[in-house]
């Protein structure tokens, strides 16, 4: 009963949260001035800036758009006046790459050590006495048939009065 | 007052310095003479810091404006509230902010570690007391708060209009409290260094005080993105901005260290690992204090220009070639009992936590010093902005999310086969009938829906653990199941309380994913009468209107009708007010909250014929602040004082001296 409610409750939960619509269309300045930055000095995106100079670059966008200009030719065309500077990310490639890559570089190495050092501990685990329970005195029935309940019933204990 | 003031921090400085090296000896001699000593020298810094600290609020609340400080951040209009709040509103009066709570900190840890903790205790005080040397040089020879100018000018320079906000006195307060109570974790890991304590001795004693820190960390954000939600006017809450990576850094690396502490507590595992992590995390403190103070990267919001950057520098080597030295000499003392059942176990889940945790803050680092690196190494200036961190971000966070519905499913040490099958089934099930019918309803995006999959994974799997441990008390000890839910929080606090923190997590997570993934945004240039219409709402113009507020401030408020399907539901008033203590005026948005969305409206501009307008509907906004509230709350319960924690401390400590552990009435 309960468990039902709360299914009940989730699913209820995220149906009222998914009321959305994916938008596909052409080029909109949307599209470009969320890729620049402000010249004004402000830091932030064109798109999301206030300021007279945010308007000025997205009316020259609309234009540039209006010619049927692509987004790459666009923003080509501010970078060739601001430099690089004026895009909202770093170009994805040259040197520019080393900060798109490093950081999943460093997460998969770190994942690649994680999983041998993990796997030595197993080792060092499995080879040296079991470290709790071999300490306790053992019982007079049959050992294996002692660890299967003392494993049962521990894993039972961890899951549920464990912090 | 000014003259006392300038002595304060001068003496101060000689306090801090000395008490530091008293501690030393006290611990090294153990005389109780210099253990008074140098107890008494620290109340004397807080004392002075505070005398300091009272001295500016007067200079401040007194207009003394022959002191630079108070004539450059404050006017004779400011409002009482707001003239409290210029103690740190700029450069040197946000440092005596940081001197005055870390020296009331160290009290606080005098007056917890009065009878216990006394081999430790001494170096960790001495560690703070270093920092505090630090700030105290700071504030005496480099950013002097009470520098006085040779005219005495009639009125200040003016608050920053933008500051005028309740989240001038919610956000840096919280963040500051947050910055300076990792202080404390962070001392008493360098004294387990210092003295070879290095059992978990040091984590316990500061267990709340992490939590507390952790705490402010993340209000300190969360007020942060609300404020430039309500006050930056451009709809939305989180820009990437350096000084908002500098404040988010932190607190994720602190989050991986309140995961893994669990690990060494339980197994004795990671010794090695929580002292970097913990270092890690105050190392970001100061680089962030440091990056809103040097002008290295351009910020929305940073104090300016000064030259405070190369003494955090030069501070941060420091801490950090002395803590990484001190760790190589302790090392071969730090071998701990690293053995694993199972690579498929709560410990390995936590591993993984900590990589993505460290992995995005190392993420953000990269993307916020990547400018200084292109520029040195190719001479080039670029911008890292939003796009990047989006992109880069969004993945290790779903991965994140992805971890916390896995982690309470699998137990510590080791999983069986039948236990994973028993465990992750309702969850999967659950989750997978979700994300069919958000496919059905419409959903499409990949993305998106992969990311309410993991939420609502992550909520089933809470659910469900929770739900076990009720029926089985509910079972056990025949209790209804509202009592026996009531009594499995209040029986395990960490646990329990940990596990509100995640739901408050994925509230807020829920919140960013659908406010970015169903936005709307619609503008336009209106004349009286004339509507607008974004989704279903209408929004008609009203009128313009244009008076002072006080006397240095003008506001020119739209009044807008909505209506939302035919039905009208109040008014709208977007503004702009102008200051003249600043030539740009501010946006004041209005917004409409409600549950499913939040109507955004701001006043671009005006002109004889009309005025111009722009709205967002940004979706499920208000999640955000309410999962910021459950984290709140979560976090309480997991530092609520407990009396199973203290018993079972008396027996893993296996009753060393009087350590009881914890102070009851910690700040908690």
């Amino acid at each position: 009963m309960m468990r039902r409610s709360i299914v009940a409750l989730s699913f209820a939960l995220f149906l009222a949260f998914s009321a959305g619509m994916p938008v596909l269309a052409d080029l909109t300045s949307k599209d470009v001035t969320t890729e620049l930055i402000c010249q004004c000095g402000c830091t932030m995106v064109v798109d999301t800036c206030d300021c007279g100079t945010a308007a000025d670059m997205t009316a020259l966008v609309t234009q540039k758009i209006s010619e049927g200009q692509s987004k790459e030719q666009i923003l080509g065309y501010f970078v060739s006046q601001y430099g690089e500077k004026v895009l909202a990310a770093p170009t994805k490639k040259g040197f520019n790459l080393t900060v798109w890559i490093v950081p999943f570089v460093a997460i998969a190495t770190g994942g690649v050590a994680i999983y041998f050092i993990l796997r030595r501990w197993v080792w060092k685990g499995k080879a040296a006495p079991e470290p709790v329970e071999a300490e306790q005195p053992e019982p007079e029935e049959s050992t294996d048939e002692y660890r299967r309940r003392f494993r049962e019933e521990f894993d039972r204990f961890s899951r549920e009065e464990e912090k | 007052m000014i003259e006392i003031g300038k002595i304060a921090i001068v003496t101060g400085l000689i306090f801090a310095a000395f008490t530091a090296v008293v501690n030393i000896m006290a611990a090294r001699s153990n005389t109780t003479a210099l253990h008074r000593t140098a107890r008494r020298g620290v109340l004397a810094v807080a004392g002075l810091t505070t005398i300091a600290s009272i001295a500016l609020f007067y200079a401040i609340l007194s207009h003394k404006f022959q002191v630079a400080y108070v004539y450059q951040y404050s006017a004779m209009d400011l409002s009482t509230a707001y003239l409290i709040s210029v103690f740190w509103a700029g450069n040197e009066g946000s440092l005596l902010f940081w001197a005055w709570l870390l020296s009331i900190f160290a009290v606080i840890v005098i007056y917890q570690t009065r009878n216990r903790n006394k081999e430790i205790a001494p170096y960790a005080l001495c560690v703070m007391m270093v920092v505090q040397t630090f700030f105290m040089l700071l504030l005496a020879f480099v950013s002097d708060p009470f520098r006085l100018l040779p005219v005495v000018p009639p009125d200040g320079n003016g608050l920053n209009p933008l500051l005028e906000n309740p989240g001038m006195f919610t956000h840096p307060t919280t963040l500051f409290l947050g910055y300076v109570g990792i202080t404390v974790p962070f001392a008493f890991a360098m004294a387990a260094l210092i003295t070879g304590k290095l059992n978990d001795q040091w984590i316990r004693s500061t267990r709340r005080w992490t939590l507390f820190a952790w705490l402010f960390l993340s209000l300190g954000n969360l007020f942060g993105a609300q404020w430039a939600y309500v006050e930056l006017g451009w709809g939305g809450y989180w820009a990437w901005d350096p000084v908002e990576s500098a404040s988010f850094m932190p607190w994720l690396v602190a989050t991986g260290y309140l995961h893994s502490v669990m690990i060494q507590q339980r197994r004795g595992m990671l010794k090695v690992w929580n002292i970097v992590l913990i270092l890690i995390t105050f190392i970001l403190v100061i680089f962030g204090t440091f990056l809103t103070r040097s002008g290295v990267l351009a910020s929305v919001h940073s104090f300016g220009q000064s030259n405070l950057g190369p003494f955090f520098l030069g501070f941060m080597g420091i801490t950090l070639v002395y803590g990484i030295g001190m760790l190589v000499y302790r090392l071969p003392e730090l071998k701990s009992e690293n053995e694993l059942d199972s690579l498929v176990s709560r410990e390995s889940s936590f591993l993984l936590n900590n990589l993505f945790l460290v992995g995005a803050a190392f993420a953000v680092f990269l993307g916020t010093v990547f400018p200084v690196i292109s520029e040195a190494v190719r001479g080039v200036k670029i911008t890292v902005g939003p796009p990047f961190f989006n992109s880069v971000t969004g993945p290790i966070f779903l991965g994140l999310i992805a971890l916390m519905g896995v982690c309470p499913l699998i137990g510590w040490r080791r999983a069986s086969k039948d236990n994973l099958i028993r465990n992750f089934m309702y969850p999967l099930v659950l989750t997978l009938i979700i994300t069919l019918a958000l496919f059905a309803a419409g959903q499409r995006e990949g993305y998106v829906l992969l990311a309410w999959a993991l939420c609502s994974f992550v909520i089933s799997s809470i659910l469900l653990e929770v739900f076990r441990g009720v029926r089985t008390r509910h079972r056990t000890r025949i209790q209804g199941y509202v009592p026996a839910f009531v009594h499995l929080v209040w029986s395990n606090k960490p646990r329990y309380g940990g596990y509100i923190v995640h739901i408050g997590i994925i509230l807020m997570a829920i919140a960013i994913v659908a406010s970015n993934a169903y936005k709307a945004e619609a503008t336009a240039t209106l004349a009286p009468g004339q509507s607008m219409n974004i989704r279903n709402y209408t929004l008609t113009y009203d009128n313009l209107s244009n008076y002072p507020v006080g006397t240095s401030r003008n506001i020119v408020v739209a009044t807008m009708t909505i209506t939302n399907s035919g039905e009208e539901l109040g008014i709208l008033t977007p503004a702009k007010t102008f200051s003249i203590h600043s030539e740009q005026p501010v946006s004041e948005v209005s917004i409409r909250t409600t549950l499913k969305e939040d109507l955004y409206a701001i006043l671009s501009g005006w002109d004889k014929d009309g005025a111009s307008f722009k709205v967002f509907i940004n979706p499920m906004v208000a999640w955000l602040w309410i999962g910021g509230a459950v984290l709140i709350f979560g976090t309480i319960i997991a530092m609520w004082p407990d009396a199973r924690e203290k018993r079972r401390e008396l027996l893993g400590s296996g009753l060393s001296d009087k350590s009881v552990e914890e102070e009851e009435n910690d700040e908690a």
